[in-house]
């Protein structure tokens, strides 16, 4: 009798059916996730233009256009928000929906199954925002806009490697807690806010600026300020390499981390 | 119903929601940093706006704006999304009919969890923002600041019982009703003085009653003087405070009597 195993790819391939199927059927989310951005975006010009002047903030930030920077910020992190939430709040929802026991029994490690549900996401997230940010970008910039969208997608590709390997691990010990709400919900914005992303890191309380160092977001937000600069790509390569480091590491990390949760969670059981 | 029994009630609802909040620790600290990490985010960057000189005037303002919307905000989400839920989807709404306790009663109750939330949140900003603007002074006058808050939150009370019994009746959660949250942050005179907004706009914020309450807060804060005057503000303040208050504990016993104990609760749990 022949017999035929799940393969990671079929996993990867169901997850990416499951996440296109899901925009198709909720079309005002999908709408919701391209304004985002612009909201994010009118949001801090509508509070800067009331405190203050664009031209201090361009000239404090050492960026061309405060608009388009305010623009690809607001990318970056509605990339990071949809990825954390989606690859972080993944056992959460399929606890909600009453799958999670089917999810614990497929016959594929863990860490294997939650890394291959982040895929469409690490993919698929950025290149909704980064579309919703196109227009506003070539619109300001021109051809350079669109270079710089692009460039934008590509760092924020990399920059989600890492963070899709340390919201698998989230996920992994959400099951550990035994509460049904959503916990890690605070994730997103905690990693927003040491980023920097809207602000240099420097001006955050020291044991806040430390946090940042391991913290992949602020390499994709040092890329997004590099491709906005006035003064050249100084950090860029420096946030290239550390985000290179941290894809490995977290992603590494995950396997034995999530076997010892996988363990506790076939013996103990959730609530 | 007498005094013992009242107390007895009173007793009873307090300790529940005590209990509710210690059984959900996780949620509960995820809950009073996540609003608060996000707005933040947009506050260091607004301040990157002004003029450094500007600063230690500007930071108390904007750091009692956010505090003031918070406890708003908290409020509302406390009542009304709590009414959806979790009151409706456990099947609680029947359980305190049979007590003879109104569910407006139970509700007030949620303040318990609001301030200490809003405790943590608040002090999560003043943290950041004073480390970003040295020598920021928060306090001036603390009469004015404790009842600039007192009145928000008896308007915040009864609006969110308003939306919390629209709820009932409509099969849509209460808090997806409140499509006013963050207009009201920017036009609604909580963010910045009436007097900073932009002409047209200030006949708005003069239109929402959050407004004048929180120009007597930012007076007791850092004595900025009122639009329309201490005096009267802080009468319109207490007038509106309790005509909100009133209007949402009257409407609530509207639709239980009225629709609820007749036709059962319309409103969905999860969805």
């Amino acid at each position: 009798m022949k017999v035929s195993y799940v393969g990671f790819i079929d996993v990867v391939r169901a997850e990416f059916y499951s996440y296109i199927r899901f925009y198709k059927n909720n079309r005002a989310f999908l709408f919701a996730a391209f304004i985002w951005p612009y909201l994010m975006m009118m949001l801090l010009l509508g509070l800067g233009y009331l405190f203050g002047d664009p031209r201090v903030y361009a000239e404090r930030l050492g960026v061309r256009s405060p608009v388009l920077y305010v623009v690809s910020a607001s990318t970056v992190a509605m990339s990071s928000v949809f990825i954390i939430d989606e690859v972080a709040g993944y056992t959460l929802y399929n606890r909600w929906n009453g799958t999670l026991p089917y999810l614990i029994l497929v016959p594929m490690p863990l860490s294997k199954r939650l890394l291959s549900a982040s895929i469409p996401s690490v993919l698929l997230s950025p290149a909704i925002s980064v579309a919703s940010a196109l227009p506003v970008a070539v619109y300001i910039e021109g051809l350079r806009g669109f270079v710089l969208v692009a460039s934008l997608y590509a760092a924020i590709i990399l920059g989600m490697l890492p963070l899709a390997g340390l919201s698998v691990i989230v996920a992994g010990l959400v099951l550990t807690t035994r509460e049904e709400s959503n916990i890690a919900s605070s994730l997103a914005p905690f990693m927003l806010l040491v980023s920097g992303v809207f602000y240099p890191v420097t001006i955050l309380p020291r044991v806040l600026q430390g946090v940042s160092v391991v913290v992949p977001v602020r390499y994709v937000v040092d890329i997004a300020k590099s491709l906005a600069s006035t003064t050249g790509a100084g950090q860029l390569y420096a946030a290239i390499y550390a985000l290179t480091l941290m894809a490995f590491a977290y992603n590494l990390l995950t396997v034995p981390l999530l076997s010892g949760v996988e363990a506790r969670v076939r013996i103990h059981g959730f609530e | 119903m007498g005094l013992s029994e009242r107390a007895y009630k009173l007793k009873a609802i307090l300790y529940l929601h005590a209990l509710r909040t210690w059984r959900y620790k996780y949620s509960f600290i995820n809950g009073s940093i996540n609003t608060m990490l996000w707005v933040t985010i947009f506050l260091l960057g607004a301040i990157l706006f002004a003029k450094p000189e500007d600063l230690p005037r500007i930071a108390p303002v904007m750091f009692w704006g956010v505090s003031a919307w918070n406890i708003v905000s908290y409020t509302v989400l406390f009542i009304a999304g709590w009414t959806t839920w979790f009151l409706v989807t456990t099947g609680l709404v029947e359980e305190h009919f049979l007590h003879n306790t109104s569910l407006s009663t139970l509700l007030s109750g949620r303040l318990v969890s609001v301030v200490f939330e809003s405790v943590i949140a608040i002090a999560l900003v003043y943290f950041v923002l004073s480390s970003v603007v040295e020598g920021m002074d928060v306090v001036d006058n603390p009469l004015f600041i404790v009842y600039g808050l007192a009145c928000m939150v008896a308007m915040a009370l009864g609006y969110g019982l308003v939306l919390s019994a629209a709820g009932l009746r409509l099969s849509i959660p209460g808090t997806l009703l409140d499509i006013s949250n963050f207009v009201v942050f920017i036009v609604g005179g909580i963010a910045t003085p009436i007097e900073m907004l932009p002409k047209p706009l200030r006949l708005v914020a003069i239109a929402i009653p959050y407004s004048h309450a929180a120009e007597v807060l930012r007076y007791g804060a850092v004595g900025i003087e009122p639009y329309l005057g201490l005096g009267l503000e802080a009468a319109l303040s207490g007038i509106l405070a309790a005509g909100m208050l009133a209007a949402g504990l009257l409407y609530y016993k509207y639709v239980e009597d009225r629709y609820v104990r007749i036709h059962g609760v319309k409103g969905i749990g999860r969805m």
